[in-house]
């Protein structure tokens, strides 16, 4: 049985501690390349500053945040430090935990509380380290030519998902599509069609606001803010958009059996929105029909298809995620998206959907 | 079931919303989730009540049109089910609630029925025994 009571002060001091040490770090990094660009964005109406020492981790981290990209900005609620060891020829002191603190979803035991969240992803090698208090993120690799392709679709979500609960704001596993009057969150595990349906509609009078994450707030009406501009597609997917290939960013994703990471900010005449109302939650599934049709389902339905999804990929996801989702849910109603294979049919079947309800 | 034992939701490991009668409930820790059928709905909210175990199959009888022994012989099922995987644990804190029971309108009584999801389960395994480098930081592991 583990033991109760306050925390030993020597171990509740290492976040503060580690993060210090590594702001220090940041700070010899850009000495060091001379090169310190500063990147703003507006999310949900928040102003964030990306600080980069060097130029190296630019193309991974700014490319899925483009649309949101504003002037320099003095208001900024979250100011985010980026810097990688190679380029910047620093060296980081080791992890101040052990090889057994290393949780689910990448979480450190002992660097999670009020104050921090700390996640280091095995894979990517990155550290993702916020001080809610502070309003400060850290954001390091060793070398960003270890980073997987998926990482540039939706890079520092750890942090930015952290952050948007300091906020009130609640990230979602979902695409978005709409129209200035409200749009679609389109959701459901990974294969049921979302990335396709929100592509399928990028030609038509939709806007587009994701593919994978968005954030959103329930109170007053539901609203949903894009978060990043791309999307990511299989193989057969993208061959039914032939105009998709052009800003596909891993030009050998299907030589690498990699899913192709496409950034929508780059294709000429697609709408994308930074914010709709939430109208509905479609469920889409593939039919074996020509034509596109929708139907209404339970709430409860909806639930289990957006909760889960969305809470168990968010590092430190707790009940009140939970709650922020129903909230939404019972708000919002939900359909289920028989897809037919008559693609131009499914914008005009969702928008036919949002000026009904 | 045990008439005199006593049951809560397991929280905060668990969770859940009831939408319109239909329960949806998330396991924090196994990464399952889990729905439940009006009657498992009506179940899992005299539960969430902490009812008295003594009281819930009465409370259903009221609710629900169907041979007593039926009824009884589901819940107890239900109720071992849903404590197998550890959606509700013992407790000693119950209620009496004073609501009265219902005999109006039945509906026919079904099997309380929950349905389990594990396809998430796999974002919350943890990554591969790794290796560290000279710095300390872990490496993924070489069959990741």
């Amino acid at each position: 049985m583990k033991p109760v009571g306050p925390m030993p002060l020597q171990q509740a001091r290492q976040p503060d501690e580690f993060f210090e040490k590594l702001l220090n770090i940041f700070h010899k990094a850009e000495k060091n390349v001379k090169t310190t660009p500063e990147y703003y964005y507006k999310i949900a109406g928040y102003t964030i500053c990306l600080k980069f020492a060097g130029t190296a981790l630019i193309p991974h981290i700014t490319q899925a945040l483009e649309h949101l990209k504003i002037q320099k900005c003095n208001d900024v609620n979250l100011t985010i430090y980026l810097w990688d060891n190679k380029s910047t020829k620093t060296t980081i002191p080791s992890p101040p935990w052990s090889n057994y603190d290393y949780k689910e979803r990448g979480m450190i035991n002992g660097f999670n509380n009020n104050k921090f969240a700390t996640t280091y992803d095995i894979n990517a090698r990155m550290l993702s380290m916020l001080n809610k208090e502070a309003k400060l993120a850290l954001y390091w690799t060793k070398d960003v030519k270890q980073f997987p392709y998926y990482t540039r679709a939706s890079p520092l979500r750890d942090i930015l998902y952290w952050w948007s609960k300091t906020n009130k704001l609640q990230m979602l596993h979902s695409a978005s599509v709409g129209v200035p009057q409200g749009g679609v969150l389109l959701v459901g595990k990974g294969g049921s069609g979302k990335s396709t349906t929100a592509i399928s509609c990028i030609n038509s009078n939709f806007s587009y606001a994701g593919d994978d994450y968005c954030l959103m707030t329930s109170d007053p009406i539901p609203m949903i803010y894009s978060l990043y501009n791309s999307a990511k597609l299989n193989f057969d997917s993208i061959k039914r958009f032939p105009n998709a290939l052009n800003c596909v960013n891993n030009k050998n994703f299907a030589k690498n059996n990699e899913k192709a990471v496409l950034f929508i900010h780059k294709l000429k005449s697609v709408k994308i929105s930074s914010s709709f109302p939430v109208k509905a939650l479609l469920l889409p599934c593939v039919s074996n029909k020509k034509e596109t049709s929708i139907e209404k389902i339970s709430s409860a339905t909806g639930l289990q298809a957006l909760a889960p999804s969305s809470i168990f990929q968010l590092p430190g996801a707790t009940q009140d995620d939970f709650l922020n989702i129903s909230n939404l849910v019972r708000k919002t109603p939900s359909y289920v998206l028989k897809l037919g294979s008559d693609f131009d049919s499914i914008p005009y079947k969702i928008s036919e959907l949002i000026k009904r309800i | 079931m045990e008439t005199t034992k006593n049951y809560r939701i397991n929280t905060p490991t668990v969770v859940q919303e009831t939408i319109d009668g239909e329960a949806v409930i998330i396991d924090f820790i196994t990464g399952s989730y889990f729905s439940l059928n009006d009657v498992g709905t009506y179940i899992w909210n005299l539960i969430e009540k902490k009812v008295y175990s003594s009281y819930i199959i009465k409370k259903v009888s009221s609710k629900y049109r169907g041979e007593e022994d039926y009824i009884a012989s589901s819940i107890n099922l239900f109720i071992e089910e849903i404590l197998k995987e550890n959606l509700i644990v013992l407790s000693e804190d119950c209620t009496k609630i004073e609501d009265k029971l219902e005999n109006e309108n039945k509906a026919e009584f079904k099997k309380p029925e929950l349905k389990k999801y594990s396809d998430m389960q796999e974002l919350l395994l943890l990554d591969p025994i790794h290796e560290a480098d000279e710095t300390g930081w872990p490496n993924a592991a070489a069959t990741s």
